[in-house]
């Protein structure tokens, strides 16, 4: 039925199972829709936020997805700058998720924030001084920059090509795509810094505060350093499962596994880092702000107890290290995976300890602990930008070439 | 990263003082505020924690076992810090110190990011989580000197800064620039059946609270994070220090020292 | 002809176009605010200052109104008044929420369905008086003038004055208090001799011993109490020591917590007598010239309240007793002071005899820093009444309550007798009743029998301001204006230690079709005519308030305030009022007050204060102050229960505007769910834990709570507050925990029948284990 917009050369299954899967993630998107609009009609006590915890599971996922998608600026940063030609083969997946994973934070922040339509105040009445404007500014316009990025992919459809002006446009945009990756990634450095920033500079919540360097605090560069050591990761991750799911091989081997070294070579320079990091500020910043880390943890298995500490820099920190740095491991297609996973579990966790759990530690003496769960609203909402990615994610790997060795890999 | 923005107040800056031995946690103060500054209610306003509350009264107990328990009041509404975090974070400039000390909010500009409720250790600030309602009639009795708040901005104590603007005019009325001890006070202050709370202008050297700010037995919340608060806490009693603030103990050395 | 093209040119040119016009910019400020659009805001207008006074639950507070075009928007603590000082009560600070909420009745109301449904129509005022005073009339006529009952809520100054005056001329001896210390009056009458005020002078006494009375929660007056503590912190540093089983906020500002047993007050009063008695530390001059039957008193204390003993009743070291008996003794005044809770949950008249001794122990009667004794205007204003002969026959008839009959000849109120005697059909059936700012089928215990009661009524006729509980019992609501619409006397608040005499005008125009009861009471009675008529001669509240401000006049003692006064209590009065109209002209404003009033003697039979009471022995009562237990619990009821008072909810007539319920802590309510206190040991014993919901069971109810552990409780005690689980009012209050009045145990005094509901047994049985909440 929709043969002709599939990219030649390939195959893809039937389109009923491809229109039955469409719709299923269509009824999920339909279910967040529906609490999407319930906060937006009821405002955010549909929400279990509270004064307590201004920042919840929305959070978590801007953060986590804005790190995820950092794959798509480092790809580049790869391929054009630093000119690892091979990576062209997995550039347009890196972007495509990158683009996701930026649409999806924007959509979550219109969400999250009392006023979506008061948005544009942060531009209009921008506080310099404030991470959060720096954070504000470099999304967007990386935003802008990622569109320009997937533009070409998008127009290297089949029906779209056949026109003239797109098809001569399109072929112009790719030759002067090194100049928006450079822009990328210099956006992309800030943002995910700043993003690091925002919680880093707060001297008021001992668990996140850090010094730094210059006016950034070291949360700055480390947060950039593990955007770097899980956006890859994922994007690999999303190659394997579409190599599962579909049954087709889509990069080769080569390919797949410069990345995986690439990745675990960060991670493993990004958790040296980060230990010395938690150190100093375990013994030194904690100390220095009259508290320690007992206090800062709820016992070892409370919900925001040290467990936390131990998943995130240890079980999803040094095993998808060892994995990914590994060659012998990294080449197990499975065990690859599963580093893959685990890496960007661990950045997960660190996003969400990052805005949760700083809230939740009491600042008095006398205050009490306080445990956010998040509301059906609130999972819904996050379910269906996860959906939305699955679906832009499916509807592109049919419609657009996005793997240039898939021709050959599968004759 | 150094936020340490060192404020630089005009000839007046307001700072209040609250002796925690004559509180008697009655609440005069938290309906003074509320009636004063026209902070919406709910029907069920039993989750604390999503309330809009400018002033709220902590008790806390000195975790002795009974009979040898003891228990005190202490007040808490903005700290108008003098290196106030939340300005500092704040994206869109809604919130600012202004020369006589106050941290202000301009709510119609604030989009509710609530990065400044993230950056304030005291939880001053409040969220509207809902549109404001007020029971119904009770409208009429709305202070038209204070605009009520919209759904999803913050808002926080302002040491009732239209009562600033009213004493001002009275004053300028009467031909002084200057405003004389107790003439701009907030609500709460003026409730305060116990006189446990004491407003003034810090730099004026014959205000009440110019003198004690200087008593050794005060304090101030979290001091060790460098805020810099404008509110004082006044007591006497050793446990209520100790477990009001977290740094008693060196404190304490640092007075032993002097 | 518009094209495809053109239709697209249009689009984008216009588009393009408006861009470049203010119009979006301004659009995406308009949007921006459009949550404002409909959220409520104060309009502006002019500013005006008025005073006045709220006298709401037991309040007392001169206040400084604050108007916008006349309209209320603020109430705050005026300088003006020497009691509070400038402070403010969280009632009276919320009371604008009362007199502008949903819960007001807008006119009068007509009962059109069942009782207690609550269905009414409007009726108009014209008809629903004609209504009232015919029927009035018939009765009198027929000789069933007796059969009219007066409910006073408010008990004190002249508007009570004046229903109890109705009510003597109109010829019923029904005229009932509620609620109604009825132990510290009689106490007073039979040790002093006194009928009148009594004053504690807490501002001027150096050691203060406060038996269960929570003396900064409500106590006497709320303001005055508060400014009190703030001048005893400051002056001279008197000791505040609280005996009381729970850590109140009373206990946790007093300078020593004893916890004590639950209604063993009065074995630790006279366990401290012992002490002061048997090493002489008592005032020697006082006990020998101005005393009587200390003698026998000294032996009784002496055999029977040794501390060891007195260690066993009440749970306070011995150790305790003597050595606080030492302070109290040694202290130059020194004062016992009792009323339990707010001093409306009542206390036995032996255990206030008993307080009341150690007082004149130290002969700290009648003097600064002391328990004070003298009349106030509402005592002595009213004139004679003139009785006719329906009158006077009505005096000879026996109350409906049984107070001051044969059995119970002491008591002047037995309010749950009352119920009791009505919904059990003793005595004669009551065919009106007219009740005044009381809420009697809430906030007594046992309400159900008081609705029982209420049904058997063929006229309830109630002046509420509020569709309370009682009002969904009334047949005919009549309702008052509320404080700020009306002209209202300020008399001596309960426990001060100088008389006041103030007028609150009305600083508003009256929101609703109300009107003044005062001036109902006034034209009932002129339509009645005859003697009662000429018993109430007055054509409106206000001429009769300026009647009783000429009395004031005529006294020329003390002075109207009219600059703040910091220790008003100390100051030599003068009149500064030089003709009647200058004082009614001065009222206005400030207030009239007399600290140099001049003490009542002891008017006893004896000419002495009685430690062993004259009156009482001819009526072969115990003459002695005495302890008397409370029954043994039995092992269904292993816990106690005890009912526990806040300043934070208002619980008589008024109940809780809605910014106190906001204030209340999450301590007290969760949801709908009221909280029991409970010590973490008892917790352990039960195997409960914070929040756990149980069962809370009395022999006389059962009611779902959740439990709060908290450290400064007694273990094997439960405390409840009172003034939650309304049945009426609105969302903001109704269904809110539960009535502990419902399931409390009331128990007479034998002597003098007056009840209390000091202890319950009680128990506590888990329900289920705690839901998985999480939202804090």
């Amino acid at each position: 039925m929709d043969a002709a917009l599939i990219p030649p050369g390939v195959k893809r299954c039937d389109f009923k199972i491809f229109l039955g899967w469409i719709l299923f993630l269509l009824a999920i998107i339909g279910w967040g829709a529906y609490a999407v609009f319930l906060v937006w009609y009821k405002a955010l006590n549909q929400t279990n936020m509270n004064n307590y915890f201004g920042f919840g599971i929305w959070i978590t996922l801007d953060l986590s997805v804005i790190a995820l998608g950092g794959g798509a600026f480092f790809t580049a940063f790869l391929r054009y700058i630093l000119g690892i030609d091979k990576l062209k083969n997995i550039i347009s997946l890196a972007t495509i998720v990158g683009w996701i994973c930026y649409a999806s934070a924007l959509l979550v922040l219109g969400l999250d924030v009392g006023q979506p339509l008061r948005g544009w105040h942060i531009f209009w009445y921008a506080n310099v001084h404030s991470m959060l404007t720096e954070v504000a500014f470099c999304i967007t316009t990386y935003f802008i920059v990622l569109c320009i990025e997937v533009l070409p992919i998008v127009l290297e459809n089949v029906q779209l090509a056949k026109n003239r002006f797109i098809h001569l446009f399109s072929h112009n945009l790719h030759e002067y795509m090194y100049v928006f990756a450079a822009v990328g990634v210099f956006l992309s450095f800030f943002h995910q810094g700043s993003l690091g920033g925002m919680y880093g500079v707060l001297h008021t919540r001992p668990f996140a505060y850090r010094t730094g360097f210059f006016i950034w605090p070291w949360t700055f560069f480390i947060f950039i350093l593990s955007a770097i050591a899980s956006g890859p990761a994922l994007t690999l991750l999303v190659t394997w499962i579409l190599q599962k799911v579909t049954g087709r091989r889509l990069v080769t081997k080569d390919v797949i596994l410069l990345l995986a070294k690439i990745t675990g070579s960060i991670l493993c320079f990004y958790l040296i880092v980060k230990f010395i990091d938690t150190w100093y500020w375990a013994t030194h910043i904690l100390p220095e702000k009259g508290m320690t880390l007992k206090e800062c943890y709820q016992g070892w298995f409370g919900p925001y107890g040290l467990w936390l500490l131990f998943a995130e820099l240890g079980v999803f920190g040094i095993i998808p290290a060892i994995i990914l740095i590994t060659p012998r491991f990294r080449e197990n297609e499975w065990l690859l995976a599963v580093g893959c996973l685990f890496d960007c579990v661990g950045i997960i966790i660190n996003r969400f300890v990052f805005t949760v759990q700083t809230l939740a530690i009491p600042t008095y003496p006398f205050d009490k602990w306080v445990v956010y769960s998040p509301s059906w609203q609130e999972w819904a909402s996050t379910i269906m930008i996860i959906a939305i990615g699955a679906l832009v994610i499916s509807l592109a790997y049919r419609y657009l070439p996005l793997f240039p060795q898939e021709p050959e890999l599968n004759p | 990263m150094k936020h340490e923005h060192k404020y630089k107040s005009g000839p007046e800056k307001y700072v209040m003082v609250i002796d925690i031995d004559k509180c008697t946690g009655c609440g005069a103060c938290v309906i003074a505020c509320a009636v004063e500054n026209n902070l919406p209610v709910r029907t069920d306003e039993t989750r604390k924690l999503l309330s809009v509350d400018w002033l709220v009264i902590y008790k806390i107990t000195n975790g002795k076992p009974f009979p040898k328990t003891r228990i005190a009041y202490i007040p808490r509404g903005c700290m108008h810090c003098d290196n106030p975090m939340c300005v500092h974070v704040c994206p869109a400039s809604a919130t600012d110190k202004d020369d006589k000390g106050v941290v202000s909010q301009i709510y119609p500009r604030c989009f509710g990011c609530r990065y400044c409720m993230a950056a304030c250790p005291y939880h001053a600030r409040v969220f509207n989580w809902w549109d404001p309602t007020f029971p119904k009639g009770t409208e009429r009795g709305l202070n038209p000197d204070v605009s009520t708040r919209m759904r999803g901005v913050v808002e926080k104590c302002s040491f009732c800064n239209h009562r600033y603007q009213r004493a001002k005019e009275k004053a300028m009325l009467e031909g002084r620039t200057t405003l004389r001890d107790g003439e701009y006070i907030t609500a709460c202050a003026e409730a305060c059946p116990t006189g446990a709370i004491t407003f003034g202008n810090v730099k004026d050297p014959n205000s009440k609270v110019s003198k004690l700010v200087k008593s050794p037995y005060a304090f101030r919340l979290l001091e060790k994070f460098g805020t810099e608060p404008s509110v004082y806490y006044i007591s006497r009693q050793e446990w209520v220090r100790r477990e009001a603030d977290r740094y008693f103990e060196e404190k304490a050395k640092k007075i032993s020292k002097e | 002809m518009l094209t495809r093209r053109g239709f697209l040119q249009f689009i984008v040119g216009g588009a393009i176009g408006t861009l470049f016009s203010p119009l979006p910019w301004r659009m995406a400020d308009e949007l921006a605010l459009c949550t404002q659009w409909w959220t409520p805001q104060g309009p502006k207008g002019r500013e005006s200052w008025d005073y006045s006074w709220c006298q709401l639950g037991s309040d007392v507070v001169g206040l400084k109104v604050r108007k916008i075009d006349g309209r209320i928007v603020k109430l705050e603590g005026s300088p003006l008044d020497p009691i509070g000082r400038g402070g403010i009560s969280p009632l009276s600070a919320s009371s604008l929420q009362l007199f502008y909420g949903p819960t007001r009745i807008r006119g009068a109301k007509k009962r059109v369905g069942q009782k207690g449904k609550g269905k009414f129509e409007d009726i108009e005022w014209s008809s629903a008086l004609k209504m009232l005073t015919s029927k009035l009339k018939e009765l009198r006529e027929t000789g069933q003038s007796h059969t009219v009952v007066c409910i006073d809520g408010r008990g004190r100054g002249i508007m009570s004055g004046l229903i109890r005056r109705f009510c003597r001329a109109y010829g019923t001896p029904n005229y009932i208090q509620i609620p109604s210390d009825e132990a510290t009056p009689l106490a007073i009458r039979l040790m002093q001799g006194h009928q009148g005020r009594v004053g504690f002078d807490i501002e001027r006494a150096d050691y203060i011993l406060s038996f269960g009375s929570q003396l900064f929660e409500g106590w006497g007056t709320p303001v005055r109490m508060m400014a009190a503590y703030r001048c005893l912190k400051e002056g001279q540093q008197t000791k505040i020591v609280q005996f009381e089983p729970r850590l109140s906020e009373t206990a946790a500002k007093a300078d020593e917590w004893l916890p004590i047993k639950p209604g063993t007050e009065a074995a630790l009063a006279l366990g401290l007598a012992y002490v002061i008695i048997k090493e002489g530390l008592y005032n020697k001059a006082f006990i020998e010239e101005r005393s009587f039957g200390f003698d026998a008193f000294k032996d009784m204390v002496l055999e029977r309240y040794k501390p060891e003993a007195v260690e066993d009743i009440t749970g306070i070291a011995k150790e305790d007793i003597l050595r606080i008996a030492h302070e109290f003794a040694k202290a130059k005044r020194p004062i016992a002071v009792w009323g339990r809770g707010k001093g409306d949950i009542p206390s036995g008249l032996y255990e206030v005899m008993a307080i009341h001794s150690l007082n004149a122990l130290m002969g700290n009667i009648n003097r600064g820093g002391g328990v004070v004794s003298f009349k106030d205007i509402s005592d002595t204003f009213w004139p004679e009444v003139p009785l006719d002969e329906v009158a006077k026959n009505a005096q000879n008839i026996e109350r409906i309550d049984d107070a001051g009959t044969e059995r119970y000849p002491l008591v002047t109120n037995l309010a749950h007798r009352f119920a009791e005697n009505i919904s059990s059909d003793r005595h004669y059936p009551v065919n009106v009743l007219m009740i005044f700012e009381a809420n009697p089928c809430y906030c007594l215990p046992h309400p159900e029998i008081m609705e029982k009661a209420l049904k058997k009524i063929p006229l309830v006729v109630n002046f509420s301001s509020f569709m309370d509980e009682t009002s969904l019992f009334s047949d005919l609501i009549l309702p008052n204006h509320f404080y700020l619409e009306a002209w209202e006397d300020v008399t001596t608040p309960p426990y001060l230690q100088y008389p006041i005499f103030g007028v609150s005008r009305p600083v508003s125009r009256p929101l609703y079709k109300t009107q003044h009861t005062g001036d109902i009471f006034l034209k009932v009675a002129q339509g009645i005519g005859g003697a009662v008529a000429s018993a109430l001669p007055w054509g409106d509240f206000k001429t009769l308030l300026k009647d009783v401000a000429k009395r004031v006049y005529e006294t020329r003692e003390g002075t109207i305030i009219e600059n703040p006064i910091s220790r008003p209590w100390e100051i030599k009065a003068s009149p500064n009022y030089g003709s009647p109209d200058e004082m009614w002209e001065k009222l206005g404003k400030g207030i009239w007050f007399n600290p140099n009033v001049k003490f009542e003697d002891f008017k006893t039979p004896t000419g002495k204060f009685e430690f062993y009471s004259k009156k009482l022995e001819d009526l072969k009562l115990p003459a002695l102050p005495q302890f008397v237990p409370w029954e043994e619990g039995h092992s269904e009821f292993p816990l106690t229960l005890i009912p526990y008072e806040k300043l934070m909810i208002a619980n008589d007539y008024i109940a809780n505007p809605p910014y106190m319920m906001k204030a209340l802590e999450e301590t007290v309510l969760k949801h709908n769910d009221i909280f029991v206190e409970i010590h973490p040991f008892t917790a352990t014993h039960l195997g409960v834990n914070e929040g756990d919901l149980v069962l809370l069971k009395t022999p006389f109810g059962s009611a779902r709570v959740r439990v709060h552990l908290y450290e400064g409780m007694m273990p094997g005690v439960v405390g409840i507050p009172l003034g939650l689980g309304h049945k009426a009012y609105d969302e903001y209050l109704k269904g809110k925990g539960i009535n502990a009045y419902n399931i409390v145990a009331v128990r007479e005094e034998k002597a003098t029948g007056i009840a209390t509901w000091v202890v319950t047994p009680a128990n506590l049985i888990k329900i289920k284990r705690k839901g998985h909440e999480t939202r804090a």
